[in-house]
């Protein structure tokens, strides 16, 4: 008696047919979601868990200014203050900013390359779920009686042992921030695996599109530079176990070291990806092919390989680091940044604008990141940093690089790709109100920050005292601060509007460059198939190219060299 | 890049981008050496470059072993489970240096069931 | 030459073999023994083990517990120690207690028995739950094993009396500690519950009786029953055959599996051996119950991280999360902060485990004979509830260590207690649904595999799209999708006739299903597979057969 395999039967699979009240179960659904292998889940799951914590760590930041907006404040307590912002900050650069760049990459890399799927599909899960379990630890330190980590997100030691740092908060930071790391160690090792050795036929390296050489660059920067925060963690745990190593001097600086060497270029992982982002966004809505592409692939290299010797310029006030030296490659660092600036601008000038919400957010980065690029630069001076290292100068800095620069960057990601992740379109409008509460809010926050760093407001501080001065420009910074408030409220009544009314998108709602826009909204588990397939790769823009053999293409005008843009 | 790409820059692009990367990290790091950094700084970058070198020759040799560009792909789509049971096995070890070691007797379960689950789908020959 | 004289000798042993047999024959059923026997069919699955393992952790207890009676004197009168463990010498010790020491460190071998026997005891408890876990998953407690099932329950019940009884022996600290709880929820219950611990402890506590009517319990009474129950437990699996898993030539009305003898003989015999090996590695190499320790026990004296061994501690678990809570009743108070969590709570987990053959049954109307294993995922709902079950059991054993996670976690206790009381009522309706939506997934995957078969992981490019080259499933992964108990359909006339309750759990338990997609011939040898024994195995043949008989 055999159950010999019958022909299957043409007819389309039917829903499940109960004995009683039926509703149709889908396989796998959200088991299948926590335990796939499709590199657009998990992209999604890296992306969706980042803006959870993202929300998380920004209602942190608006505790903070609300009890800044005042002198003499004190809301929380000087222990929880230290817990808010060494939180706000480590959730910010490990479980936000930086996943949501390589999941960003897990997601679309395979996609402009014409690849079906990400090179290690598990070990790309596997790196999710690090990063996901280890945000999890690094929060649960708030459930413990002594709190969360407290020394900061960098953590210098001797205050982040065990004597200055008792309880289980920081022990729970180190082994959360340890696994995230190596999560994020997999999930870049794999998308820059993919991006060199899973290109499609056709897909040379110079055809690949400005988003993926910025994943390449940044994920050369997360091999190279990640692994020496392990090493610093695991000094970390070692000065647990036993305080008396950090009684040396060549320990804490060697510390300090070891964590600036990761430091230093995780703030460009947490750059390039934003910035790729926003040179394709440019190019689209400018209608053309991105300006300068070999010039800026080629400065996105050495961008990536000088910034890994620049680290000394966050440890000048210590007066144990060659200055000169991290000075001067830190200027440097001018160079191949302004041929990509020069290269974003020149794509908008010779472009024909369209000025949908994604361009929106880009343009708005061109001139903020300047302004925390230059500020940058005016903190590679020892001179100037002297005065100004760890005062709110440094915290107006970092902000308008990583929130004014790079969330920006963000969200026109976000704008711009939703589309072609959900299959939904997002509401223009409410866009719009996203898009002008965010710069009123970021700039009304961060701008008056240079002012209370230049007058000596240090940072890291529960309070400070009426006398100081300092009331005016913490008030305005607490009402930009309620801007922004606003805007991600906005931003979460959009998200849930476009799921709500579920508007369709085409696979090309924008006319896009690159290959993703060829392929469905949202992709197929292997993202081409026979009815939407890999167009032919003539460029690292093929689908302008096809629009242009097709005359469909309008071309804004021809550029001062004669060249049709 | 205007006028015509040198041959040897055609032919063997990797190779060129791999030696221009060493070479401009020779530089700095001389510089450095001249600026006189402590030995840790020196050391640090030697092993992110040893690192980097690794990654480059992975990649190198994988580029002579098969084409450059594909149509064929492995893709495996199974075993999602047991990596979801590994990382929670590793988080709850991970834990074990917060909060002792019996938590070994929580992560060691978690990992046991996760590798039979890899043996067995490993000895029914699926992917 | 050399052949002829080795058959002639094979002759002349088989001669004297048969004559050998020829003479026990007359005297025992040795025949018919064989006969039934020999080459009796047991199915082979790694899972059909677990009974063994309690089977065998049992016999090693009662070879070492029987060593271990030349030695124990079950004496409550306390002297002065002076024994071989200096730190105790001159205290105040039961002679219990001193023969348990003098057992651990002057009798050869003394304390390696010991701890391979209290080893034992742990793996025992917990190989009869494993075992009781796997017979509610696989649906083998259905008819005709319901009878099987209740004296399985009962064998679990009376390992933890026996285990309690066992460690209770020494007469020291922590176990007295648990004696005294056991005696305060014997007081609780209300009106006779003074009366039964007079009784049971032959006045107030402690006394000097316990440990003498604990040790003959242990002893005598309730491995007596305990050997009693296993034989009839036994002889219901071969009399009533072993489950099996479906697969090819196997069905409702077979067995298929290796023969007793040699195959099923070897294996159990190797499995008694690694059982007995293992445990014998746990006694030598872990150390378990070290009494010296703790002391003898005092009325008066009692420590925090005093937690009963691991198959009470759900007892103990309900205890420590039950609020206070007494009333005064006609003078008499009634504590029933230690009634509910001791008595009623243990009673109503046995109660829904003796009954849980006849509820399904009730609800499902699946009245029929069932030989063959159930996957799990194809009951979503009865695989959901036993996680349920099971999640209620670690939460109460968890919770009976909420001191030790409180201090390992510097949480306060008071914060330990309420997360395990809210734990106690959303773990298991969360672990019921995520169970349920697990198996439900799983089945709807191996739909989709049936009919698309499993993927390679071989991507082609294909005109410009990408394909992935699919295998189909192999015969034997087909047959276990494919075969699965269907549920009895209820007709019109029985749903008009049941009462409302028993219509909505049937939709509730039957609720979500996913079908393969059969093919009408599929369908038919799927039912022939199922049908049980009592039916005939085509419709009609039984009037068939009347009809050809007359």
């Amino acid at each position: 008696m055999t159950l010999a395999p019958d022909p299957p039967a043409d007819s389309p699979p039917q829903a499940a047919q109960p004995t009683g009240a039926s509703r149709p179960v889908r396989p796998a659904s959200w088991l299948g979601w926590l335990t796939t292998t499709d590199h657009k889940r998990v992209g999604l799951l890296t992306m969706a868990t980042a803006m959870v914590l993202f929300f998380l760590m920004g209602v942190l930041a608006l505790l903070m200014r609300s009890q800044l907006a005042q002198p003499g404040q004190n809301f929380f307590g000087s222990s929880m203050y230290n817990q808010m912002f060494s939180i706000h900050g480590s959730g910010m650069i490990y479980m936000v900013m930086t996943p949501f760049a390589i999941g960003l990459g897990v997601y679309l890399v395979p996609l402009q390359i014409g690849a079906p799927a990400v090179a290690m599909p598990r070990a790309t899960l596997f790196g999710y779920w690090l990063y996901a379990l280890g945000a999890v630890l690094m929060l649960s330190g708030f459930a413990m009686p002594t709190g969360a980590h407290a020394d900061g997100w960098f953590s210098y030691p001797p205050m982040a042992s065990s004597t200055y740092s008792p309880g289980d908060g920081t022990p729970l930071w180190i082994v959360g921030v340890f696994m995230a790391t190596v999560g994020a160690l997999l999930m870049g090792w794999a998308v820059l695996w993919t991006a060199l050795r899973k290109r499609a036929r056709g897909m040379t390296m110079l055809r690949m599109p400005v988003f993926t050489w910025s994943m390449i660059a940044a994920t050369l920067m997360v091999i190279g530079a990640f692994p020496s925060l392990l090493a610093a963690l695991v000094m970390l745990a070692v000065g647990r176990a036993d305080p008396t190593v950090f009684d040396s001097n060549a320990w804490n600086i060697g510390y300090q070291h070891l964590f600036w060497f990761y430091g230093h270029p995780v703030v460009y992982v947490m750059f390039f990806p934003y910035l790729g982002a926003v040179g394709e966004v440019l190019a689209v809505f400018s209608r053309r092919r991105f300006f300068g592409y070999k010039g800026t692939v080629i400065s996105l290299l050495v961008f990536a390989a000088l910034s890994m010797s620049v680290w000394g310029h966050h440890m000048f006030a210590t007066g144990q680091a060659t200055n000169d030296y991290y000075s001067l490659t830190s200027i440097a660092l001018l160079v191949p940044a302004g041929i990509e600036y020069f290269a974003l601008v020149g794509t908008v000038l010779g472009g024909r604008l369209v000025f949908r919400t994604p361009m929106l957010f880009a343009l708005a980065f061109i001139p903020q990141f300047l302004i925390g690029g230059l500020t940058g630069i005016m903190v590679g001076t020892p001179a100037l940093d002297y005065h100004v290292t760890d005062s709110y100068f440094i915290v107006a800095h970092l902000h308008y690089v990583l929130f004014a620069g790079s969330a920006f960057g963000l969200f026109a990601a976000l704008y711009f790709w939703f589309p072609k992740v959900t299959g939904l379109m997002l509401d223009e409008r409410l866009g719009r109100v996203h898009f002008t509460l965010m710069v009123i809010g970021t700039n009304l926050t961060f701008l008056p920050m240079f002012g209370l760093g230049y007058l000596g407001m240090p940072r890291r501080v529960a309070t400070y005292p009426e006398w100081a001065g300092f009331g005016l420009l913490n008030l305005l910074a607490s009402i930009g601060a309620g801007f922004l408030a606003a805007a991600m409220i906005a931003f979460a009544l959009n998200l849930q509007q476009a799921f709500r009314r579920r508007v369709p998108a085409p696979a090309d709602p924008w006319q896009g460059n690159s290959l993703e826009w060829a392929a469905p909204s949202p992709p197929p588990r292997y993202n081409f198939t026979t009815t939407h397939p890999l167009p032919p790769l003539t460029s690292n823009a093929p689908l302008l190219d096809a629009r242009m053999r097709q005359g469909r293409h309008r071309a804004p005008h021809r550029t001062p060299n004669g060249e049709r843009a | 890049m205007s006028g015509p790409v040198p041959r040897w820059l055609r032919r063997h692009p990797g190779a060129v981008v791999v030696g221009g990367w060493a070479c401009l990290n020779a530089v700095l790091l001389g510089v450095l050496t001249a600026y006189g950094e402590s030995e840790l700084a020196l050391l640090l970058w030697a092993d992110a470059f040893l690192v980097l070198v690794l990654a480059c020759c992975a990649v190198l040799v994988s580029c002579s072993r098969g084409p450059l560009e594909l149509t064929r792909y492995r893709v495996p789509s199974t075993g999602g489970a047991v990596v979801l049971l590994t990382a929670c096995g590793l988080a709850v070890g991970g834990l074990m240096f917060v909060f002792g070691s019996w938590l070994a007797a929580l992560a060691g379960p978690l990992l046991l069931v996760a590798a039979v689950l890899a043996l067995r789908r490993r000895s029914r020959g699926s992917v | 030459m050399l052949l002829l004289r080795r058959k002639a000798r094979q002759a002349r042993r088989r001669e004297r073999a048969l004559g050998a047999s020829r003479v026990l024959d007359r005297r025992l059923p040795l025949m018919e023994a064989g006969k039934e026997l020999l080459r009796k069919a047991f199915p082979d699955h790694w899972s059909f083990l677990l009974g063994e393992i309690a089977l065998y952790s049992f016999l090693v207890l009662v070879l070492t517990g029987s060593y271990l009676t030349f030695f124990f004197h079950p004496d409550m009168a306390e002297e002065p120690y002076h024994g071989a463990y200096i730190p105790l010498r001159g205290v105040n010790a039961s002679e219990a207690y001193a023969s348990v020491l003098r057992i651990s460190f002057e009798i050869r071998g003394g304390q390696l028995i010991r701890q391979i026997h209290h080893w034992g005891a742990l793996v025992f408890v917990a190989a009869i739950g494993i075992h009781l876990l796997r017979i509610f998953f696989t649906g083998a407690f259905r008819r005709p094993r319901e009878v099987n099932w209740i004296i399985g329950v009962t064998l679990f019940g009376l390992s933890l009396l026996e285990g309690f009884a066992g460690y209770s022996l020494p007469d020291d600290l922590l176990s007295g500690t648990g004696l005294r709880t056991f005696q305060g929820i014997m007081v609780s219950i209300p009106i006779v519950g003074t009366y039964v611990s007079f009784f049971v402890f032959g006045g107030q506590f402690p006394g000097h009786e316990i440990v003498p009517r604990l040790f003959i319990s242990h002893v005598l009474f309730i491995p007596g029953l305990l050997i009693a129950l296993i034989t009839v437990h036994l002889f219901l699996v071969v009399y009533l055959k072993h489950t099996q898993w479906p697969g090819k030539g196997r069905t409702n009305r077979n067995v298929v599996g290796k023969p007793m003898v040699p195959q099923y003989t070897a294996k159990s015999i190797g499995l008694f051996l690694a059982v007995f090996g293992v445990l014998t590695l746990l006694a030598a190499t872990l150390q378990i119950n070290p009494i010296w320790t703790y002391g003898p026990y005092r009325a008066d004296q009692a420590s925090i991280n005093s937690q009963p061994d691991w198959y009470v501690g759900f007892i103990e678990g309900s205890l420590r999360l039950m609020p206070q809570a007494e009333t005064r009743l006609w003078g008499h108070t009634v504590v029933w902060d230690a009634f509910i969590p001791g008595v009623v709570i243990p009673s109503l987990l046995l109660l829904v485990l003796y009954a849980y053959p006849f509820l399904e049954r009730w609800v499902t109307g699946n009245w029929k004979e069932h030989h063959l294993c159930d996957r799990p995922r194809d009951q979503p709902t009865r695989t959901g509830l036993g996680v349920a079950g099971v999640t209620t059991y670690a939460v109460l054993l968890g919770a009976g260590g909420q001191d030790v996670l409180s201090v390992l976690f510097t949480w306060p206790i008071e914060s330990m207690t309420w997360i395990f009381r809210g734990a106690f009522f959303l773990a298991p309706p969360l672990a019921f649904w995520l169970t349920r939506r697990v198996c439900l997934g799983l089945q709807a995957q191996d739909r989709v595999r049936l009919r698309a078969g499993d993927g390679t992981g071989e991507v082609e490019q294909v005109a410009g799209g990408y394909q992935e080259a699919r295998t189909p499933l192999a015969g034997a992964e087909q047959h276990t999708i494919l075969v699965k108990d269907v549920p009895p359909r209820l007709t019109a006339d029985e749903a008009r006739r049941t009462g409302a309750l028993r219509r909505r759990l049937y939709f509730w338990y039957y609720g979500e299903r996913v079908e393969p997609d059969r093919t009408p011939k599929q369908r038919r040898v799927v039912k022939k597979i199922l049908t049980p024994p009592e039916e005939p195995e085509e419709p009609g043949a039984k009037e068939k057969q009347q009809a050809g008989g007359k």
